[in-house]
């Protein structure tokens, strides 16, 4: 079946390398590029247009279908599903362990980037902020904040808002690491977690851990974990390299994408369009400060002036007496 | 869910273990509020998996009405009930925590190959994530059920401005659930679409293992337990709307292995009316 | 106190005696009066009419005067009396005018509390005589630093001006949502719900003053850490309370923080099970008895008692409503409530206790050279003894020490001591050396 033309996905930017930032849109970029779903992919749109009030939403003709369910429900429907060359006994196990990655991840994933108020403060909160036009910059970010609370209330038990020493962090890295035991395991020295085809279970292990293992979190216990497992290392670091070949996008020019010049180009024209804007906001701001800095020295220097003139008038008077006297 | 619990959950993982089998307390009590009056569809689900478990582990437990076991809880993330108490301190709640501190001090699954038990465990994990959500969705987001059984049921256990206060908080806490797992959108058909996923996977995962008789095997494990306690539960609480149970009356061959495991913990006594309904329609 | 003062200027010699010089009232103003309505403040001339001399008349308006601060309308008052004028005047006769003026529409204040273990910061907002007869709203709320924010929403309403006058009778409701935190037991209640208080004085024979509350609440208790013994999980949950609390107290002391002589009893009674699922029955009771002796050196004696019991209904008695005994205000030398009961190690309220005090207070030495900063030190010796769950005196706590107390914005007392506890036993925590307390009452 033939995607309909005007087809298009909507997510966040990635960086360090990564297609995307967010966990729903990697999880859903996966599901387009493991399938080969011919769809184009924007990464500058304002989450606020989704209906939902965030990304990732898929937009065909008038109809946007936000969020993972309903854009894999969509897909399933056009004819990629994502499941579709495992067997029935695989599918069920790719349906199972895709849930039970979830129960365990989405706690840490959820309290590390936006629970913990440091690596939010930090890092996520900036990361978001620059995906999201300009007034609303300031206060979007804080919805993942509030989303994250529910999440860690409800799967890990504690209150982000509590204070720090409360945060029951360590049994969701106790967890977490258990869990990425047994993917390492699990996986081994396969292409895919179920051999030759890719899954649905490979669509969310990789969204998880890309993110966590790629950014740059000041407290970031699994990060090093990860690291420690090669065969998920190579995993990660293939399917961004291979499959996201064109999406990878990273704002410092480390990871360079030799090949695809058309899709660097594009990157590169969004961040000309990017820094544009942020020039235009640094420059307005610059001059306002400009112009109040030369303003009160302006101030200052009139003040200066006077009185110096005074002393100047002062002496002169004093001058002129003397000379009386002296007649 | 402390810390203790999920180290000796960590711990149980690591290859090798074989920690000595650690004395079952001879005060093991099993903490629920009253199940025919108080209890909640999701709730009953899984203090019966709980309770099937034990009793297929030959572990003795005395069961404790707490009426507010729910608050005992030590934590969790679906139900927070019941409550297992060991000894004076230790508490455990809902069945996962409750299946690995079994697991930690006795040896209940060494039959099976460690990918088994991985398996297992992961399926644990789908099943009672699917039917729990699943019920908490009948019965707080479908509204004849809410109006009618969930709300009545939850404002008679506690006297007056109580009760009121404790149906809202409830409803909260169930909506804020279903937005954690990504089910807050979904409507009746989706959700027993999403049931009908799960329930495929357990008939295919019985079939695999017909000849042996149990789902994973010759010997039940927790996986009969988890599915027994939500099929029972589901097919014995009489709803307005009784979707759930239609649906899970179409897989024939998954209600009688229930009703070989009811025959063999409960001696019939659970699924005894089930067969009048099935037979009704 | 009108009497005490009329003696005294009586007997003294002067130069004119005023209680000689004939007066007579004619008229009495009252001004000032904005959102008040005249009637509050009828009842101010009252004793002003019965003069019949100068003396009298200047004691009689002083008392009003403060009648009228204690009306709650009035941020300050004067007193003007002169010579009546005008057509209808009498010989020597009088007018008195009390120029008030009233309290602004809101008023705001903020400060800190030192609770049991940690300092919050309290702010109130009080909007004063509301509907023109001293009704008042007042909003408090406290917030600590654990999130354990305390509010306090109060309508209170004073029968001043009526003919009960003497009895002060005033009736308030409030609105409360508040957090005890019992730390030593790892677990805290957040109660939710109103009370409706009456409160008047008596004085048949002696002046006794009474209150009776009506309290509603929802009460929960939650658990502050992992590991808690199941006897106190037990308890976890919200429930229902409806109680009556029935408080009386006497006092004749001479001041409420340092007092030399006179005598403080005190008893509060609560029977709670009309409705909700809560019921028991409880009453405690207080007593400080102070004697002057020598030198400056106050003797006192303190006493208090308490008990809970179950009622017809009771299925479980709220481990919130048990008793702590230990620590700076009860028994010196035990940590909070680390003279009690233990489950698993951790202590727990108990069903009865009882803690008597023996003081020795005494003036700093050299006081006589800084006499105003002086007067807010004292230094005691003290004897504590007391027991949790027995009324014998066998298995009793007991503990010696002396310290330095220190008043308190005339309310509160703050004591440093060092302790020696000398009777204990097996399972409480106690604290041997110095030890700091803060409160309003101490045993």
């Amino acid at each position: 079946m033939e995607m309909q033309l005007g087809a298009m996905l909507h997510v966040y930017k990635g960086e360090y390398g990564l297609p995307s930032i967010d966990f729903e849109c990697l999880r859903a970029l996966c599901l387009l590029r493991f399938t080969r779903c011919p769809m184009d992919v924007q990464t500058s749109s304002n989450p606020l247009r989704s209906g939902a009030g965030k990304l990732p939403y898929l937009q065909i003709g008038n109809q946007k279908f936000a969020g993972y369910r309903q854009i894999k429900r969509v897909l399933d429907l056009e004819g990629y599903p994502i499941d579709a060359h495992l067997s029935t006994k695989q599918k069920h196990l790719s349906t199972a362990y895709a849930n039970w990655v979830f129960t365990n991840l989405h706690a840490y994933y959820h309290y590390f980037l936006y629970g913990e108020p440091h690596n939010f403060d930090t890092t996520t909160r900036g990361l978001y902020a620059k995906r999201t036009p300009f007034p609303f910059n300031f206060y979007y970010p804080s919805s993942y904040q509030r989303e994250a609370c529910d999440v860690v209330q409800v799967m890990a038990g504690f209150d982000v808002n509590d204070k720090l020493d409360k945060h029951e962090g360590d049994y969701l890295v106790v967890n977490a690491k258990k869990v990425v035991n047994l993917l390492s395991r699990k996986l081994g020295r396969k292409v895919w977690f179920f051999g030759d085809t890719y899954s649905e279970f490979d669509a969310i292990v990789y969204s998880y851990l890309a993110i966590i293992f790629k950014i740059a979190l000041p407290n970031n216990p699994l990060q090093n974990h990860i690291k420690g497992c090669q065969n998920l290392v190579n995993f990660i670091n293939r399917i961004t390299k291979d499959i996201f070949r064109n999406e990878g996008y990273s704002s410092i020019k480390l990871t360079k994408t030799p090949s695809g010049t058309e899709a660097s180009l594009t990157a590169s024209e969004r961040k000309f369009m990017d820094s544009d804007l942020n020039t235009k906001i640094v420059a307005g701001v610059g001059a306002v400060l400009a112009m109040g800095a030369f303003a009160a020295w302006r101030g200052i220097y009139n003040q200066l002036t006077t009185r110096s003139s005074t002393d100047y008038d002062g002496i002169d008077y004093e001058d002129d007496e003397l000379e009386e006297g002296l007649d | 869910m402390n810390v203790e619990q999920s180290l000796t959950a960590a711990l149980m993982q690591t290859p090798g273990r074989k920690a000595e089998e650690e004395a079952w307390p001879a005060d093991a009590h099993l903490h629920q509020p009253p199940e025919m009056s108080h209890l909640l569809l999701a709730e009953r689900s899984s203090c019966l998996a709980v309770k099937t478990f034990l009793l297929m582990s030959g572990l003795p437990f005395s069961e404790q009405i707490s009426e507010n076991a729910e608050f005992m809880s030590p934590g969790g993330r679906l139900t927070h009930l019941p409550l297992l108490r060991l000894g004076p301190i230790a508490t455990f709640a809902e069945f996962e925590p409750i299946v690995a501190q079994v697991e930690a001090m006795r040896a209940v699954n060494d039959w099976m190959s460690e990918d088994q038990r991985e398996d297992v465990r992961c399926l644990v994990t789908y099943v009672e994530n699917v039917l729990t959500l699943a019920e908490l969705h009948m019965s707080f987001v479908d509204s004849g059920n809410y109006q009618l059984y969930t709300a009545p049921r939850i404002e008679a256990a506690h006297p007056w401005p109580l009760g009121l206060i404790r149906r809202l908080a409830k409803q909260r806490e169930a909506r804020r659930i279903l937005k954690v797992y990504q089910w807050q959108d979904m409507d009746n058909d989706q959700v027993l679409h999403e049931v009908g996923l799960c329930v495929d996977a357990l008939v295919a995962q019985l079939e695999e293992h017909q000849p042996e008789g149990f789902l994973c095997g010759q010997r039940p494990c927790q996986l009969d337990a988890l599915v027994f306690g939500h099929m029972a539960a589901i097919a014995t609480t009489q709803l307005p709307n009784m979707e759930l149970a239609e649906i899970l009356a179409t897989y024939p061959r998954l209600m009688a292995h229930c009703r070989r495991i009811d025959e063999r913990f409960f001696g019939g006594k659970l699924l005894a009316g089930v067969e009048q309904l099935e037979l009704s329609k | 106190m009108p009497q005490s003062g009329r003696d005294g200027a009586a007997s003294k010699d002067s130069k004119y005696d005023l209680s000689k010089i004939s007066t007579r009232v004619d008229r009495v103003n009252v001004s000032g009066l904005l959102r008040t309505h005249n009637d509050y403040v009828m009842r101010a001339a009252d004793g002003l009419f019965k003069t019949n001399n100068f003396q009298d008349l200047m004691l009689e308006a002083m008392s009003t005067k403060s009648y009228l601060h204690e009306l709650g309308i009035f941020k300050d008052v004067s007193v003007h009396i002169d010579i009546s004028r005008g057509a209808d005047a009498t010989p020597q006769g009088y007018e008195v005018t009390f120029k008030g003026n009233e309290m602004s529409r809101m008023m705001g204040s903020a400060g800190t509390e030192i609770g049991q273990n940690e300092g919050s910061l309290r702010t109130e907002l009080t909007i004063p005589n509301i509907l023109g007869r001293g009704e008042s709203i007042s909003l408090q709320g406290s917030y600590s630093s654990t999130r354990a924010n305390d509010l306090q929403l109060k309508f209170w309403k004073p029968f001043f001006h009526t003919r009960f006058r003497e009895n002060r009778p005033e009736l308030s409701f409030s609105i409360f949502r508040q957090t005890d935190r019992f730390d030593i037991s790892s677990f805290q209640t957040t109660n939710i719900g109103y009370n409706v208080d009456f409160s008047a004085h008596t004085m048949v024979g002696v002046d006794l003053t009474h209150s009776l509350q009506y309290e509603n609440s929802i009460r929960d208790v939650g658990l502050l850490n992992k590991s808690v013994p199941f006897a106190i999980r037990d308890h976890c949950g919200p429930k229902l309370a409806s109680l009556l609390r029935y408080s009386v107290i006497f006092d004749n002391r001479d001041a409420t923080v340092f007092p030399t002589r006179g005598l403080l009893l005190k008893s509060v009674n609560e029977y709670c099970g009309l409705g909700g699922n809560i019921a028991y029955t409880s009453s405690t009771a207080h007593g400080e008895f102070n004697v002057p002796l020598f030198a400056g050196l106050v003797a006192q004696f303190c006493g208090r008692v308490g008990v809970v019991k179950e009622t017809k209904n009771t299925t479980q008695l709220p481990i919130n409503s048990l008793f702590y005994c230990g620590g700076p205000l009860t028994l010196r030398g035990f940590k909070f409530g680390g003279a009690g009961p233990v489950v698993e190690g951790t202590p727990i309220g108990a069903q009865t206790f009882w803690c008597t005090g023996a003081h020795l207070f005494a003036p700093l030495p050299f006081a006589g050279v800084f006499k105003n900063l002086a007067s807010h030190f004292r230094m005691h010796f003290f004897y504590n003894i007391g027991n949790s769950n027995s009324f014998s005196t066998e298995n009793m706590r007991s503990a010696f020490g002396m310290g330095l107390a220190v008043k308190l914005a005339e309310r509160a007392r703050i004591e440093l001591n060092y302790c020696v506890p000398v009777r204990r036993q097996t399972t409480d925590k106690i604290l041997n050396g110095f030890q700091f307390g803060i409160g309003y009452e101490f045993v």
